[in-house]
Formats: structure tokens, sequence, C-alpha cells
């Protein structure tokens, strides 16, 4: 019999594992130096999700970001290219942008009223004399660009690391899952108006595991269950292809799913007795789409696979009963920010959005009945890690002798933490 | 004050508007669900919309984020079917809470039908933690029966940041 709390030998120390046994140190979610080496070896290096395409339909568009703990602009400049600025005035340093969102071919800043085009290039003409003549020849005026951009099947994600990965090479295994939401329309996905914002008081780790542990629905969600079979109103028809089985899989680089059928009525495409024969056959129709459009294994895949999606680090993709993008940050060891948006497909047909804000209101956010529970879990965890000192590990061993992990297992949260030992170590 | 002399006069007075919007939120404070749901008519819309980028309440609860959204009184029931049984843990143990209204104002009234808005501030207390939410809410009474029912009820909440829960016992 090995021994557990053996660590990685190149690892932190924290994240100790053996065939049989995964642990982790406690004091991974309370301490302010372990949130130190997060900023500089995780959130300063690894790409983090600014923003979906649609929400910068046009030229000239733009919103206003938090991410990673900066206050960024993503926009798209007169000729409809994508950047991505941090949102603060060269000259001494005020917010160039204040509205969340808008369209606007510059910027200035309220301050002094230094203006931008929205490329990012200074602006403004000063009478001769006022600065030398070749002022900002180095740049030095210009927005600050954050060092990286890109997207990938309509997500866009920042790096404020310039040597970073390619985003590609980055996404690994992560990139066929986001295909895979993209794929849910022919005339591509949208952001739903309107945002959920949050704040939860624990650790941001443990909103990592919570969105994808597949072990707390029955315990944690039993109210939200028992509303449901009432709600259905009948058996839905299942993932065939998959035996009906929820299994887990590592993603590569941290990334991690898990997938598998669930019992709730999918807008894209799964029929529950509640949406009535009329429903039935719209449903049809809509699956019929997708497997003339993606053959028939990835239109199983779309219509009746749920997926519950963590790329690392902070950008988790819920495509469930709705579709939830959600990102959070730490602002303090035990204090997080959460935000959460609504994807849907362009161009729903409106009863079948009404069906799709039901379901995500009915369980997502701080309105919903799942997210509430989520989140007094994720705390009452957190107020307990006082007992550190005594009870200092969390067990993460679940499934670790199975050869293919369930849903219900716990293999997706160890692909995480692999990967957050790997990272956290390299910055110590 | 006989009906004789006087012109049509309103079925509610403002001050039967106040008792009934007060008596609503004392249930919630009590906890008396049963009797706070009597306070709603079955196909009441019971709606309280999410803030946009734009900083504008979004405006279409059946294409748009709302933080909820009912179009009859079912969901409410099973908001309370969900409290009651002890096993939502983010609503045990229950938050105590203390409902305000203040700014009550008639907008409009017709066939005993009345449109009213006023602000609101709840402040709840739970697990050594206090806080507060408040918003004004817009509300249409069908005050020609006996009891007086909320048919409509939109609520703003302008603090939309929102820590961990917004519930109807918040609101």
């Amino acid at each position: 019999m090995a021994t557990a709390f053996e660590k990685h030998p190149t690892g932190t120390g924290w994240v100790v594992e053996d065939h049989d046994s995964f642990r982790v140190a406690r004091t991974t979610f309370t301490d302010q130096d372990v949130l130190e080496r997060e900023r500089g070896g995780i959130f300063d290096r690894c790409w983090l999700y600014i923003g979906h395409e649609s929400e910068l339909p046009n030229p000239n568009d733009f919103v206003r970001r938090s991410v990673g703990g900066r206050d960024l602009i993503f926009n798209r400049d007169r000729k409809g290219d994508y950047h991505a600025f941090f949102n603060s005035c060269p000259h001494r340093g005020a917010a160039v942008v204040r509205e969340d969102k808008g369209s606007s071919i510059s910027f200035k800043c309220f301050y002094h009223g230094w203006s931008f085009n929205n490329n990012g290039a200074f602006a403004t003409r000063f009478a001769a004399g006022t600065y030398p003549d070749d002022f900002n020849k180095d740049g030095c005026a210009n927005l600050v660009s954050v060092p990286r951009l890109a997207g990938y099947a309509g997500f866009w994600f920042v790096n404020f690391d310039a040597n970073a990965e390619s985003l590609e090479d980055y996404l690994a295994g992560a990139k066929d899952f986001l295909q895979v939401v993209a794929d849910h329309a022919a005339d591509g996905m949208e952001i739903v108006g309107g945002i959920q914002e949050y704040s939860v008081r624990a650790n941001w780790k443990l909103l990592v595991e919570n969105s994808f542990d597949g072990y707390h629905a029955h315990e944690t969600h039993s109210t939200y269950l028992e509303y449901l079979v009432d709600a259905i109103g009948g058996p839905a028809e299942l993932f065939p292809s998959r035996g009906n089985i929820s299994r887990a899989y590592d993603l590569g680089n941290g990334h991690a799913v898990i997938e598998g059928p669930a019992p709730w009525g999918r807008p894209v495409a799964q029929w529950i007795p509640a949406w009535g024969e009329d429903g039935r056959e719209e449903i049809a129709a809509i699956y019929a789409e997708l497997e003339k459009r993606l053959g028939k294994e990835r239109a199983e895949q779309v219509a009746y696979g749920n997926r519950n999606l963590l790329i690392f680090p902070n950008l988790v993709i819920n495509d469930i009963m709705a579709i939830t993008v959600r990102t959070f940050y730490p602002e303090q060891p035990d204090y997080m920010n959460v935000n959460s948006w609504a994807l849907a497909p362009k161009g729903e047909a409106r009863h079948f959005r009404k069906r799709r804000l039901d379901n995500f209101l009915e369980f997502l956010g701080p309105g919903g009945f799942a997210t509430p529970d989520d989140v007094e879990a994720l705390e009452s965890c957190q107020r307990s890690y006082r007992n550190r000192a005594a009870a200092g590990w969390n067990d993460i061993s679940r499934g670790m002798l199975r050869d293919e992990p369930l849903a219900d297992d716990e293999a997706q949260m160890r692909a995480f933490w692999r990967e957050w030992d790997r990272r956290v170590a390299k910055a110590g | 004050m006989t009906a004789l002399l006087e012109p049509a006069r309103a079925v509610v007075s403002h001050a039967d508007v106040c008792a009934f919007l007060y008596r609503e939120a004392r249930l919630l404070d009590d906890r008396d669900w049963d009797a706070w749901l009597e306070c709603y008519a079955p196909d009441v819309e019971y709606w309280m919309p999410a803030w946009t980028d734009d900083d504008e309440l979004t405006r279409d609860p059946q294409a748009e984020i709302s933080l909820i959204y009912y179009a009859n009184r079912q969901g409410l029931e099973d908001r309370v079917y969900r409290l009651k049984t002890g096993r939502s843990s983010a609503s045990t143990p229950e938050a105590r809470t203390s409902h305000a209204i203040n700014n009550v104002e008639i907008l409009a009234e017709r066939d005993g039908m009345v449109e009213l808005r006023y602000n609101w501030h709840t402040l709840s207390h739970r697990l050594q933690q206090t806080s507060q939410f408040f918003g004004t809410a817009f509300c249409t009474l069908d005050a020609r029966g006996g009891a007086i029912r909320i048919v409509k009820k939109r609520i703003v909440l302008k603090n939309d940041y929102i820590h961990q829960v917004v519930d109807i016992y918040h609101l």
C-alpha cells in the first residue's frame, strides 16, 4: 500500500496524490500568499475569457470588462478588428471608458480630455510648444493593449503574458467542446441581454469544483429535482448512444468536462412531455437540422449531451437546461465576484427562448433554485477551513480506481488541481 | 360623507392600499408563507428584471434575462414549497427579515384595478451577517372583490450586485 500525502516532486506540496488517493491542503483556500502565487502563476499567465463575439456585433462596438483583476476595454475598431486595452489613460490613469457598453469611434478621458481612436492611437492635437514635436513617437500616449487577444468558436480570451502559447494550443482538448456549444445553431450563438452578478464569501477554487461536480446534485439540489419531476411531466428521451451514462473527460492543460444525459428539457433539442405534442414536432425539426448539418453522432451530442465545461482557470460553460457562461475572480482568498450570462442560438424562436429562460432562471443565478444552495455549501466549506490546523486536507479521490471515470467521480477536479499545482509551483 | 353627494369614489383609499402592502410585507417577515401566497391572484405576473450593460432594466422577460420571472402564481407556490421543505440550504436556517415600505403612490385607478408604486427596503440577517435589498415596486391590485389581490408585480432591485441569494422573502 502506497503512502498517501506524498507530494509531487515538482509540486507545491499542497496537492498530494498516489494511485488511489488525492488530497488538497485547505491552506490553498485561505492563505494570502497562495492567492499572490495564483495571481502571478495563473491569472497573469493563462488565457482568460473576456467576452463573446455576439457582444460586439458591429465595428466601433465596445464593452468594458473586469478580467483577472484588470479593468479592460474589449472593442472593435472602425475596420471591425478586435482589440483589448487596459482602461487607463496613459496621461494620469483615469478610466477612459466609464460606460459598460456602447459604440464609439473614439474614447476620451474625462479628466484632462486626452482622446484616442478606437484602435488605441492617441488623437489629441496640442498647441505648438506644449509638448515636443515628436511627442508619442514611442507610442507612450496610446492606449496600452493587452499583450494577447484571440478568439475561438466565438469565445474571446486575453492573456497578460506576451510569451504565452497560442490560444489554440492552450485550449487543447477543450476546443472541441467550445465547438459543440457553438454548433447549437447554424447562425451562431449570442449572449442574451442582461447579466447576473453576485458575490460569494468563498475561495474561487471551490466554485471551480462545484461547477462541474456531478456528485453533489442529489443532496444539495433535492428541492430542485423534486420541482423538476413535476415540471417535466414525464420521462424525457435521454442520450441513447452513450448508454445513458455521464462521464468525465480530462481535456489537457487543466481543462475538463463532464458530459451525459439529464432529465430536463433542452431547447436544443431534448423534448419533455410538458412541452406538448406541438413542442415535440418543433424539437424534432430542430434535431433534424442538427443532424443534417452535423451528422448523427454530433447532433446527438449537441441535443442530448449536457456539459459542464471548465476552461482553466476560471471560465465555466454549463450547457445544461440552458447555457450559462460564468467567470469569477478572487478579490481575497475567501471572497470572489461572479459574472454570469446566458448564451442562446441567434434568432431563436420566441417561445423557445422563453422556455430556455424559464429553465435558466429556475436553476441558475442568485434568484434560482440551485445557485444559492451551491453558494451556501461553498461558504460553509470556507468557514470551516478555520479548522485547517487540525482538519487540514480535502479528499478528491472519488473514482480514482475506475478506468473510465464517471461524472459523479472527481477526475475532472483532479485534472484542474494537477494544473493548478504545476503552475503555482512554478510561481513560487 | 354620503354616496349620494359624492362623485364616484375610489373603491380603495390610499390608506387601504398601504394597509394591504404592510400586511403582505409583514407576512413575509413572519414567514407565514401560505397567507402570503393568498395576497396574489392565481394568474399574477411576478417579475424582477435584471439590469443590462447599458444600465437599463431588461424589458422583455421572455426574451432577456431576469432575476426572477413567473407568468403565474405556480412559480411562487414552488418557491414556498421549497422553503417549507427545510432542504434549501440557502434558506435554512431562515433569514430574519424586516421589510419597510414607503413613498406609496397610486398611479391610476379604474373599475377597482389600482396601479401603484412604492419604495421598499428589506434588511435581512442570517449567519451573523446583515444584508439589505432596496428598490421600487410597481403593482396592479385587483380590489374589485372581497380581498385585495396582486395581479401584477414588477420589482426593481436597485442594488443588484447580490450576495449569494435573492428570494421572495427579501422583496
